[in-house]
């Protein structure tokens, strides 16, 4: 397809902040309560690296699996796609972090605790602030409780949890397979917020900061 | 019955200042047919892209609904708008699919996959065929436009024409424009964005090609920066009683203009849009000065 360079951000944001935020509003109330069970799911995953059994780095990877695959086919392919033309390309790359996690996370070595440092302390901080203080993002914001994104339901805080846990995977090529998807949805839901004038994007533009210099500092754990 | 020479004459004669009229029910002649079509249309960028919203479907139905109640005419949308299609057809299926309905959609994707796409958005829609098909953007155009022109040669659809918006791809745009017989170019023209005022409007004019002009507004930026700005002495004179509605006679007064297209999530807001279309007309040096005070005002 010809021309692309000639479109502007704005341009691929074809829907407003009213129908973006009612999407998440309705897409929350049709799911609850399944907010407690990913919000538990993330507790336990984050408990479960803090705290290492042996299988404890197979089994966060799986949980994220999970959490990816379900997220992708929920609310990005099902709902979001009602909005935005490229949700069904959003879909499959869901489903493609969803594999990479059980490649790289259950089938290779398995996500871990990370060397002791500044990275770690970093990404743990990222991803108990994505399952434990986003959803506070929606009524901080002036949204109502509806609007509050969690961990394992919506893929903002999902992406930014995963980055901080994939940041602490003991090899370097599973942290960095494990991040370029996530990475990617924070920039892209950063600018659609950008777009839609929402100053939520910054919180995401902040963490996606966080998450990078989680990566650029992380060590090489002992295994 | 009053008509545009009627007063054209008249005001040559009495050697007034402003006056120009859109036609005495504000419709536009098509010039490549001759048939007259409401000089003000329903854009659906961004406005009518709820998904399955049930709140903001039945106010975006509400929105198509005071349209018809104004008399109809042209409603624009695109493959690129995500739901704005479906929302469009339930709006149209709630109202019986008005015989008033000019229909106007885009093909927007690889040449390959032209034909389904063009038929995912009939479907979309509800209806049996489009008034107009035309080339989103250019998007592989060489490949779309003779298809659209096959079409309305089998009298699959009525119209075709092209698009683009923002200012983009107007060298190309003109090209195509001097090499097509086109029914309906589609441009973007505001009093801030005038850039098609230069070439493209006097070669439409030149070529009889219909004028339809998008981002009236700039997606709801000027009403809004203008909002504060007292209405000059001349709003009274062209019978506008809003910025909006000045902007879109700055519009439809030049004569290359067929119609506009603004999108609204509002009721107030279409019936003031197409009111816009009616009454006295402002004249060329009238235009200039609109557009010297929004951009003072702004």
């Amino acid at each position: 397809m010809t021309g692309w360079l000639d479109y502007a951000i704005a341009d691929f944001v074809p829907f407003s902040a009213e129908a973006y935020w009612r999407l998440i509003e309705n897409y929350s109330r049709e799911v609850w309560p399944l907010h407690l069970a990913a919000f538990a799911l993330g507790a336990v995953a984050i408990f479960l690296t803090v705290r290492p059994f042996p299988w404890s780095g197979r089994a966060v990877a799986c949980l994220l699996a999970v959490v990816w695959a379900w997220v992708g086919w929920r609310f990005v392919g099902t709902e979001y796609a009602a909005l935005n033309w490229a949700g069904e390309g959003f879909m499959w790359a869901f489903m493609v972090q969803a594999a990479l996690l059980l490649v790289f996370g259950v089938i290779g070595g398995g996500l871990g605790l990370g060397a002791p440092g500044p990275a770690r302390r970093i990404d743990l901080g990222l991803a108990v602030a994505a399952v434990a203080l986003y959803p506070m993002v929606a009524m901080v914001s002036g949204r109502p409780v509806a609007g509050a994104e969690v961990f394992g339901i919506h893929p903002d805080p999902t992406a930014l949890a995963t980055l901080g846990l994939a940041a602490l995977a003991p090899h370097g090529l599973t942290a960095m397979a494990l991040s370029i998807i996530p990475l990617a949805w924070v920039a892209v839901s950063a600018l659609t917020l950008i777009a839609l004038g929402a100053p939520e994007a910054w919180v995401l533009i902040a963490a996606l900061a966080l998450a990078l210099g989680g990566l650029l500092l992380r060590r090489p754990a002992r295994v | 019955m009053i008509t545009r020479r009627h007063i054209l004459g008249g005001l040559a004669g009495m050697a007034l200042p402003i006056r120009l009229r859109a036609g005495e029910d504000g419709h536009r002649p098509i010039p490549s047919t001759g048939e007259a079509i409401p000089a003000i249309g329903l854009g659906s960028w961004i406005t009518f892209n709820v998904g399955n919203d049930p709140v903001l479907r039945g106010r975006s139905a509400a929105v198509i609904a005071a349209f018809f109640e104004e008399g109809g005419g042209m409603i624009d949308s695109s493959p690129m708008y995500g739901s704005s299609q479906e929302v469009i057809g339930d709006g149209l299926a709630r109202l019986g699919y008005p015989a008033a309905l000019f229909s106007a959609d885009k093909v927007w994707t690889r040449a390959v996959d032209g034909d389904a796409q063009i038929e995912a958005t009939r479907r979309n829609w509800g209806v049996e065929q489009f008034d107009l098909l035309q080339v989103h953007n250019l998007v592989a155009w060489r490949s779309h436009l003779p298809r659209l022109s096959e079409m309305k040669a089998a009298g699959l659809v009525r119209y075709v024409g092209i698009t683009t918006s923002h200012g983009r791809r107007h060298r190309d745009f003109e090209a195509v424009m001097k090499a097509h017989p086109l029914d309906f170019v589609q441009l973007t023209l505001n009093a801030v964005d005038r850039e098609i005022e230069t070439r493209l409007l006097p070669l439409a004019r030149d070529r009889g090609m219909a004028v339809i002009v998008n981002r009236p507004f700039r997606r709801g930026a000027l009403p809004e920066r203008l909002r504060n700005a007292p209405l000059p002495g001349w709003a009274a004179e062209i019978g506008v009683t809003s910025w909006a509605q000045a902007l879109i006679k700055f519009i439809l007064a030049h004569p290359a203009v067929t119609v506009a297209i603004p999108a609204t999530t509002r009721v107030d807001h279409v019936r003031e849009n197409k009111a816009a279309a009616l009454g006295p007309m402002p004249d060329a040096a009238l235009r200039e000065r609109i557009a010297r005070d929004v951009d003072r005002a702004i």
